[in-house]
């Protein structure tokens, strides 16, 4: 088939104005990393790798300075996967519920407030946390301070399970009626069906659920920064105060002089945290892959 | 017209159109700031008091400084000139010469009327309040403050962006090097005492440490109550951040050097401190006299109340002075504020922030 010259010139115009659009994204997103790298490698003239990695001790502002971010590594990887540990299952679980199990009356209340509850902002997670629960935690479990990494933990918890639910529910909802009835059919339970098809079948759409989740809780500065206490130190128990790498970031960056070593450092703690939700994200990525389903159930 | 008047217009002009950067005392004078005024350009090859043509620090053209009577001789034979475009040279030569004149003169009467101070968040509250009141009495002068920390608004005196640095501690030696080298004379001035107070939650039944006991206590050493005379609980140390003023007032005067231990819990404000604290039965923090309220309770310092009485008189162990600097002899309009903020008004403000006035 052979187009006429004008619809050419506009499949042409449409393609571009597209391109534009996805170039501006990424270009703008290379320009941020790029930036990331000049501000945070100088850093590494003076300090190595390996002793900002491995280093137990966080002493920016001292003379001889200490860059060691091991402490607050440590910490945003115990926040992230005490956290997930809670949201996940939590999440997951009323997904299913919503999906499977609610009357779709119920599910019309219930899906909208899960909704609603993913548009409240952080920073009143982290006040809320700071006035209610850290106190209420302290008194009940007559702990040494309420802002640790439990706490924190729970904030987090509280800020990803309805992204992990509404986005999980979407994808168990949409597993096909076919393969539901047709295990039905051979004689299994409806538990049995939802354990071993329905969950299965929708498990790449739940493991994009769990990134975005996790994604969320290991950026998230202002929760972490009110909640978690803010002790740079490896944490020996969940209820110890730590220190993960958004909140040290958030907290000096205000007051450090501009373009210093400590500076560096910050934004070397910014590349270490973009590796490391990177890395995340990869490792979420390969398992979604991996039970991709084939066929019908495909997302 | 007289003629410096006369050459700072053509400079003006040449500046506005950029034809011409200047880096010196009179770009920050009444003239548009230099926008190539970078730290490489302010020191070495290029140095202050020279005029920059075109484009980047290093391709410039530099011209000395002429003497004011070479200066005089150089305007009059440029007055006489009526087509001044003939001789680019001698134009510059007489618009530098101008600039060196006029930067001294202006100083005293144009610019007077504006000042720009940045600085130590901990000094803000006192000098927002001082601000103020005396713009209220001069409506002539135009004040604006900002707040970027002392390290912020030492660097931005050094780099004359501002004419007023306010700190809460005096100049590290690594700072005089770098002003000796941009050739400024910071001068400090006290206007205030500050005195940093430890805090514990109002039922703690601890009413005194001494200096070392909190330098163990923040140094990790002292981990339990009961070894300062205290309940048998684990101590929780609260701090300022690393790079706050009042952080590194403790650092100074209860720490000593020591490295505060990774264990202490480090806020990023004031108000946070005083909010954990109040919030948990078994802390220690600290904070300034001004800043404390009745949701906690202040320590002695080696049996020393932390009152202004006590800082003021040099007793109280934690407390230190809260300054303000300038570049050399300030202008008149800079001076007279400064003699308003030492008058017994300024120094009520003072008083009113919770800080211990100096006179």
């Amino acid at each position: 088939m052979f187009l006429r010259s004008g619809q050419r010139a506009r499949e042409q115009m449409i393609r571009l104005f597209f391109f534009v659009a996805a170039a501006t994204s990424i270009i703008t997103l290379s320009l941020i990393m790029l930036y990331l790298l000049l501000e945070g490698l100088p850093l590494f003239k003076t300090v190595s790798v390996l002793d900002f990695i491995l280093g137990n001790d966080w002493y920016p502002t001292y003379d001889p300075p200490s860059f060691g971010i091991f402490p607050l590594l440590v910490a945003s990887f115990a926040v992230t996967v005490l956290s997930s540990l809670i949201a996940v299952p939590l999440g997951v679980m009323s997904a299913v519920y919503l999906a499977e199990i609610a009357s779709p009356r119920v599910r019309g209340i219930f899906k909208p407030l899960i909704e609603l509850l993913a548009a409240l902002p952080s920073v009143v997670i982290g006040f809320f946390g700071l006035v209610v629960v850290a106190p209420f935690l302290q008194d009940t479990f007559d702990m040494p301070t309420g802002l640790n990494l439990f706490t924190a933990s729970l904030m987090l918890a509280f800020m990803s399970v309805p992204t992990i639910c509404t986005i999980s529910e979407d994808a168990v909802y949409s597993v096909p009626k076919d393969l539901k009835s047709a295990s039905l059919a051979l004689g299994a339970t409806r538990w049995e069906t939802m354990w071993r098809v329905t969950l299965p079948a929708s498990l790449s759409g739940i493991s994009t659920a769990v990134i975005l989740g996790m994604s969320r809780s290991i950026g998230e500065t202002m929760v972490t920064l009110m909640v978690a206490g803010g002790a740079a130190m490896l944490p020996l128990s969940l209820f110890d105060p730590v220190r993960p790498m958004p909140a040290s970031i958030a907290a000096e960056m205000a007051e450090t002089p501009f373009r210093s070593e400590h500076y560096f450092a910050l934004f070397a703690i910014g590349i270490a945290l973009f590796l490391f939700t990177l890395m995340f994200n990869l490792l979420a990525d390969h398992i979604a892959h991996k039970h991709r389903q084939t066929g019908a159930a495909t997302l | 017209m007289k003629i410096a008047d006369m050459h700072v217009e053509i400079m003006k002009t040449m500046l506005q159109s950029g034809e011409l950067f200047c880096k010196c005392t009179v770009s920050t004078a009444n003239f548009p700031v230099c926008p190539q005024a970078d730290e490489k350009c302010g020191n070495g090859a290029c140095g202050a008091n020279v005029i920059h043509r075109k484009k980047s620090c290093h391709g410039f053209v530099t011209l000395p400084v002429l003497k004011e009577e070479r200066f005089l001789e150089k305007a009059s034979k440029f007055k006489e000139n009526t087509n001044p475009e003939d001789d680019m040279k001698r134009i510059l030569l007489g618009i530098a010469a101008a600039a060196l004149v006029v930067g001294g003169s202006v100083s005293a009467s144009m610019a007077a009327e504006k000042i720009n101070i940045n600085g130590s968040t901990t000094v803000l509250p006192i000098m927002q309040k001082m601000v103020e009141s005396y713009m209220k009495a001069n409506p002539g002068v135009e004040i604006s403050v900002s707040g970027g920390g002392s390290g912020n608004g030492i660097k931005a005196l050094l780099d004359k962006t501002t004419d007023i640095a306010m700190s809460s501690r005096e100049l590290k030696a690594s700072e005089e090097k770098l002003a000796a080298e941009k050739g400024v004379q910071p001068k400090s001035i006290a206007i205030a005492i500050d005195a940093v107070l430890p805090i514990v939650h109002p039922s703690n039944p601890v009413m005194n440490l001494s200096v070392d006991q909190l330098k163990g206590i923040y140094s990790g050493n002292i981990r339990n109550w009961k070894d300062v005379g205290g309940e048998d609980r684990k101590i929780v140390v609260v701090s300022r951040d690393s790079s706050s003023g009042t952080f590194e007032a403790w650092n100074e005067l209860v720490l000593k050097g020591a490295k505060v231990t990774p264990a202490a819990m480090m806020q990023a404000s004031s108000g946070a401190v005083i909010q954990v604290v109040s919030g948990n039965k078994f802390a220690i923090g600290y904070d300034s006299y001004g800043y404390l309220n009745d949701t906690v309770k202040g320590v002695n310092v080696n049996g020393i109340a932390g009152n202004p009485e006590n800082a003021s008189n040099g007793s109280y162990p934690v407390s230190r002075k809260l300054w303000i600097m300038v570049d050399g002899q300030p202008s008149a309009a800079v001076q007279k504020f400064i003699d308003y903020m030492l008058s017994p008004a300024g120094q009520k403000i003072v008083e009113e922030c919770g800080a211990v006035p100096v006179k």
